[in-house]
């Protein structure tokens, strides 16, 4: 499989991009190079991943710093936008049509050769019938995102952004369209895959951009950033009647690294093993006769793990 | 050329779909038949009542209104639903979606509007295909840059229909240069004739003036096209 990087000539270059919206910094000073294969644009909400799509594929203009595909401006060149496809994050679709109506506006549009046997290729592909009589606003939200995609992938793309495109399928659709993404990428072509759900992005492949507040927080391979992630201590809320007893036990074990008690009822336990600490909480509450009321991560979201990324904490 | 054809295609099938739409101006197109029906059984064909009506009602009123209603919709749609990115991620060069846009909307406006006009202006006698197909071209033209510029688009054209070609046209001769209409009727009826707007331009002005308006908002929608920021 191909990695994306530095290693084959990078297609898609971003150079002190920056985008702004009044007073509002959407995207700040991001730059990377990237070649074939598979790369994940992982951030939260409102981390800038779709501002940063959105002008990778000419749709935005930077406010500041450069965009390039392939050595072109994608935004100036319309020919190059016959190499590049996007799977927006909206669901609007032009719903009077048939799905085999919208991948053919998509393939005439392009120019594309053969072009019949292109779109029942593509929205094979996705797991739709081609022959399907129903207009596309009586699809189901999975539907819709496959019937995006199949317009896409129709006029194969040197370049494929999608933005967020796993939302709504069921995790059959999404193990086909992850093998999907893979077999483009390793085909030599660039594929930008948005997301805000980690352990999707594990799947999506080794090479990661991190996005966070408008920022490029981390580049690079899933593994390490996993492995940063895995090695932070864990912290947990827990309600009980005992917090004190609970709380020795904890130490006693060696299952808390960190133990901060909130009198009468609570206390927040830090970690190092959070895989282990869920083994033992339960037993060591019932041997130490303390009832549990409530066990809740508190750092398992994507912004915290972003915010030990930037500032360890 | 066969990438404007295809916008063409799909802009066709777009705006035929919509059932209201297309409902209103063929009211408004019967209308302007029925009342030249009744106006030429109570004074006949040819005069100068008749050829005001046709100014008014056609050239003032339903053109612009129904081009608005048509020519706007037709990319504003599009940005205003967010779907524009379907069409603009594309291959397709401003002026071959600015062409298959305009040419859509202005087929739509020439079978609904400037036929029953036509038939109209045979009714009464004043030969109305040409002022009217003119009137159409420069309205579709200026309203498809207004839908892909403006938020509201249908607000700001029924504005400008009312502020522009209404109450500035009617100021003063003067004035009244800066209207569509004032050309277009001088195609309909000599100087002289009162038709409730100055007229009496010349030949030459009376087409070059309705294109060249025509011609500015195509310009302007294939710059619009070219700098948009599509979300």
């Amino acid at each position: 499989m191909s990695t994306p990087g530095a290693t084959a000539g990078p297609i898609i270059e971003a150079a002190g991009v920056s985008k702004r919206f009044g007073d509002l910094v959407a995207v700040s000073d991001v730059s990377f190079r990237l070649g074939p294969g598979v790369t994940a644009l992982l951030g939260p909400n409102g981390a800038g991943k779709s501002t940063m799509l959105r002008m990778l594929s000419g749709l935005a203009a930077p406010s500041d710093g450069t965009v390039r595909i392939g050595g072109s401006d994608p935004r100036d060149d319309a020919e190059l936008r016959r190499r590049i496809s996007l799977v927006p994050q909206q669901e609007a679709l032009f719903e009077h049509m048939r799905v085999r109506e919208f991948v053919r506006l998509a393939a005439d549009l392009t120019g594309i050769e053969d072009a019949g046997a292109a779109v029942e290729r593509a929205i094979g592909t996705v797991g739709l019938d081609p022959a399907d009589k129903r207009r596309l606003n009586t699809y189901s939200k999975g539907m819709r995102q496959r019937a995006k995609v199949a317009a896409a992938i129709v006029t194969a793309p040197d370049v494929l952004f999608l933005d967020e495109p796993l939302t709504g399928l069921d995790p059959h659709q999404r193990n086909l369209m992850i093998d999907m993404f893979h077999r483009i990428g390793s085909s030599g072509r660039c594929v930008i895959v948005s997301s805000h759900v980690l352990d999707e992005v594990q799947r999506l492949g080794s090479h990661v951009l991190v996005m966070g507040k408008g920022r490029l927080l981390a580049e690079g391979d899933f593994r390490r950033i996993r492995e940063l992630m895995d090695d932070r201590p864990s912290r947990f809320r827990i309600l009980t009647d005992s917090p004190r007893a609970l709380a020795a036990g904890l130490v006693a074990e060696g299952l808390a690294v960190a133990v901060e008690i909130h009198e009468p009822a609570g206390l927040t336990v830090a970690t190092a093993s959070a895989g282990r600490f869920a083994l033992a909480i339960a037993p060591l509450a019932r041997d130490r006769e303390a009832a549990l009321h409530e066990l809740r991560p508190l750092d398992a979201d994507l912004e915290s793990v972003f915010r030990y990324l930037v500032e360890g904490t | 050329m066969r990438r404007a054809l295809v916008i063409f295609g799909f802009m066709m099938q777009k705006l035929l779909r919509g059932w209201g739409r297309i409902a209103i101006l063929v009211a408004l197109g019967g209308l302007g038949i029925l009342i030249s029906a009744l106006m030429r059984a109570n004074i006949g064909p040819g005069t100068e009542d008749g050829a005001a009506f046709l100014v008014w009602y056609g050239l003032s009123i339903i053109l612009p209104l129904g081009s608005l209603l048509v020519s706007s919709e037709a990319l504003g749609d599009l940005r205003e639903e967010r779907t524009l990115v379907y069409l603009w991620l594309r291959p397709v060069r401003s002026w071959e979606a600015t062409g298959g846009a305009a040419a859509a909307a202005f087929v739509v406006v020439f079978v609904f509007l400037v036929v029953p006009l036509t038939v109209a202006g045979l009714i009464l006698d004043w030969p109305m295909v040409g002022p009217a197909a003119l009137a159409a071209l420069a309205y579709v033209c200026i309203f498809l840059a207004f839908g892909l510029i403006l938020s509201r688009p249908l607000l700001m054209g029924l504005l400008g229909i009312l502020v522009w070609e209404n109450v500035v046209g009617s100021l003063s001769a003067g004035t009244a240069r800066l209207t569509i209409r004032s050309y277009v009727a001088s195609l309909l009826v000599d100087g002289g004739t009162d038709v409730g707007t100055p007229v009496g331009r010349s030949f030459a002005a009376s087409i070059a003036v309705p294109l060249a308006v025509a011609a500015a908002g195509l310009a302007l929608t294939a710059w619009r096209w070219r700098r948009a920021e599509v979300a």
